[in-house]
């Protein structure tokens, strides 16, 4: 419903007033219609989706609304529009601009509600990772408290090793668990990125984590190659032991699976449960061997073809939490791409000085300096609005600081990465 | 100016980096041989402090290779895929040097546990313990004076000075547990020795942990009053409010500043001039390196979700 409404009002908007007003003047009447069209609308949108509070729905009326209006509705309008009106308009605007002191104060507020979407819809992701964890941290835990008790019931050594394994499950968990609840804590002007962060780290120490788990299985191995004899393996209890568990993580890894694509800390809990559940599967097929054929070293073997397969992996993730921590470009974004789109809005002139990394997972930010031709002065803000469509729909950036300038020769910082630099650099 | 001071302080730093890199490669060939001999030793002689001391020693090792690879990093330049160049590759490293040496530490810990608990195993071969331990102290000092004598000029260095102390400390342990066994007999000694260099291996990291933390969490540096630089803006006429302000430090030496400023009507026209001098601001009085300002007429097409308007955050601070 609202994304109905939202959508006439918008494609109204741009197709009428703005095309209209661009070819007139940017006197009071283009501020009258923005200001009317701000108000209405996404007052309105918002009041109404907030009282429904659906969480599930809202975010999905969200983003095809905003997808649908973009595509419609700019490939129509900028380019048509543009050419016209800028050459003759500006030289008014400037001064026509001062009226409307008053209503962009505001405008202020609205516009603040109105942030709420994208930081819904984070948010929203985090609860649900959140859910996803909870469930699976209980499974694991409350299996791995069965096997406590029952090993010190029986005495079964095998089922307190198992419970070990699954001990380094739930406590990676629990730190995924942990990073969420951090990072949901309020920005400060200590931390303006807020303690976001904190599930990169976990994820990174969750996959490096298993790097060390390992290397602990291939040592443990190669211990039990040597004295082999020494061991007793519970061929039997290990079996069922084994199967349980297996059942166990299977259920979890489920349960994680959605959550892994979306966020990176998921995704390292999900990875140890994997490894676990690798393991399980070790232990039933060298249990069902050990059963029919007494062949004990093949625990061992099974055990660092197992190590191998944790590292293999959570190899991607190792180099994509250490990217992100690196401030690397997200992976899902052709830089390249965005800044020759950037450079494709009428009136930019080049782009420089582009920074685009992640905070969070679902949260990356893109900071640039874009020069402007002159004879662009007084459209920022319409520059502006284009630039942050290209960057919020097209490439789901977060968050974007743009810089207009006129020359870059003002410009002093000291690392530049002109995109057309990088390019001559990269192959092809 | 701004760029002026910049330069300046890479050209410190690179002629720095000549002697600091000499000094961190004596000193890393120095700890990785004896490190060696105290794995040897160790399980020759039975002694578990030599193979903590020798963890100790891996954990000093890699810092000084993170060292030494930072050096060769930051001279690469930035690219499309990592925009900040390799500045965070510093950060990063002294995480992951970190953690290796809680691992080591909590190996060692498990281990003296063990043997604790178990007493009848310890032999130990007190002479081939003092021997290397000896020489380990030895070297320890050694590398020491190298490093202080290119600490001189270069950060990084004095940071592999301060493990070295914490080296030399664990040394001084091993040469007492060597003598302790030697005269008295006392085994025991040297499991509990090994708690100690543990313990040491642990804390010598943990101040490294929580600046390392704040940085990766984007943290604002230290040295930013950050609600001054707002006001700063602020105080620049033309200016109405500031908001979505980040400011977070790339690496040592390097930080950036973006927000979103708002400008009343008018104004918008002169950005050149209102950016020049804001530039002066943050560049000159705060010392920020990299700087990005979105001027805007109004917040209203702003779709950031996250705001934080730096006055919001005073009412936190000072309420």
């Amino acid at each position: 419903m609202t994304s109905a409404h939202q959508h006439d009002e918008h494609e109204g908007h741009d197709h009428d007033s703005h095309a209209g007003h661009d070819h007139d003047e940017h006197a009071g009447h283009d501020h009258d219609s923005h200001a009317g069209h701000d108000h209405d609308s996404h007052a309105g949108h918002d009041h109404d989706s907030h009282a429904g509070h659906d969480h599930d729905s809202h975010a999905g009326h969200d983003h095809d609304a905003h997808a649908g209006h973009d595509h419609d509705a700019h490939a129509g309008h900028d380019h048509d529009a543009h050419a016209g009106h800028d050459h003759d308009a500006h030289a008014g605007h400037d001064h026509g601009g001062h009226d409307d002191h008053d209503d962009h104060s505001g405008h202020d507020h609205h516009g603040h509600d109105h942030h709420g979407h994208a930081h819904d819809h984070a948010a929203e992701l985090r609860e649900a990772s959140r859910r996803s964890l909870i469930i699976a941290f209980v499974l694991i835990a409350g299996f791995m408290v069965a096997e406590i008790i029952g090993g010190i019931i029986s005495g079964s050594l095998a089922l307190l090793a198992d419970a070990g394994h699954m001990a380094t499950d739930a406590a990676s968990i629990a730190l995924a668990l942990l990073a969420v609840w951090i990072a949901g804590r309020p920005e400060s002007i200590e931390r303006t990125f807020g303690y976001q962060r904190t599930e990169v780290l976990a994820a990174a120490f969750n996959a490096l984590s298993l790097w060390a788990i390992a290397g602990w299985i291939v040592w443990e191995a190669i211990e039990r190659f040597v004295n082999h004899h020494e061991v007793h393996i519970e061929g039997g209890l290990m079996l069922i032991v084994g199967g349980i568990g297996l059942l166990v993580n299977i259920v979890a890894a489920f349960v994680l699976h959605a959550g892994s694509k979306h966020s990176l800390n998921v995704d390292g809990a999900f990875k140890h449960v994997m490894a676990d559940l690798m393991g399980s599967v070790g232990v039933v097929i060298s249990g069902v061997i050990i059963l029919l054929t007494d062949w004990v070293l093949i625990d061992p073997i099974l055990s660092v073809g197992i190590a191998l397969l944790i590292v293999v992996s959570s190899w991607r993730l190792v180099l994509r939490s250490l990217n992100v921590l690196l401030g690397g470009v997200p992976e899902h974004i052709d830089l390249y791409a965005l800044c020759a789109e950037i450079e494709d809005v009428p009136g930019v002139t080049l782009i420089h000085d582009v920074h685009v990394f992640t905070v969070t997972s679902n949260f990356d930010l893109m900071t640039a300096h874009i020069l402007v031709d002159p004879s662009y002065r007084g459209l920022e803000d319409e520059i502006q609005r284009q630039l942050r469509l290209i960057a919020s729909e097209r490439y789901q950036l977060h968050h974007v600081t743009f810089q207009l300038c006129y020359s870059a020769g003002e410009c002093s910082e000291d690392h530049h990465v002109g995109h057309l630099e990088a390019l001559s650099r990269s192959p092809g | 100016m701004a760029t002026g001071l910049q330069r300046q302080n890479t050209g410190g730093d690179e002629e720095g980096g000549g002697v600091g890199r000499r000094s961190l490669i004596i000193a890393l060939v120095l700890v990785l041989g004896i490190m060696i001999a105290e794995i040897i030793g160790g399980l020759l002689s039975g002694s578990l402090v030599l193979l903590a001391d020798a963890g100790h020693m891996l954990a000093t090792a890699s810092a000084i290779a993170i060292a030494l690879f930072v050096a060769w990093a930051e001279s690469r330049p930035a690219s499309i895929e990592r925009t900040f160049g390799y500045h965070r590759a510093e950060v990063v490293g002294a995480m992951l040097s970190a953690l290796a040496l809680w691992l080591v530490a909590a190996w060692v810990l498990f281990e003296s546990i063990n043997r604790l608990r178990d007493r009848s195993e310890l032999e130990i071969e007190g002479e081939l313990m003092l021997v290397i331990g000896a020489i380990g102290l030895g070297v320890n000092v050694l590398a020491a004076l190298v490093l202080r004598w290119g600490s001189r000029r270069s950060e990084k260095a004095s940071d592999a000075l301060r493990h070295l102390i914490a080296d030399l400390l664990a040394s001084v342990g091993v040469v007492v547990a060597a003598v302790l066994v030697l005269v008295n007999g006392w085994t025991v000694v040297d499991p509990i020795i090994s708690i100690g260099v543990a313990a040491l291996t642990a804390a010598s990291s943990w101040r490294l942990i929580l600046q390392v933390f704040h940085t990766l969490l984007e943290g604002t540096p230290e040295h930013i009053d950050l609600y001054q630089l707002c006001a700063d803006i602020e105080d620049v006429p033309g200016v109405t409010l500031i908001h979505d302000v980040h400011a977070w430090s790339i690496s040592d030496n390097n930080d950036a500043f973006t927000a979103h400023v708002i400008l009343e009507a008018g104004y918008t026209g002169k950005a050149d001039e209102l950016l020049a001098q804001m530039r002066r601001i943050v560049y000159e009085k705060h010392g920020v390196s990299h700087l990005t300002l979105q001027f805007e007429e109004s917040a209203s097409d702003c779709l950031e979700d996250h705001h934080l308007s730096h006055l919001e955050a005073r009412s936190r601070f000072d309420g």
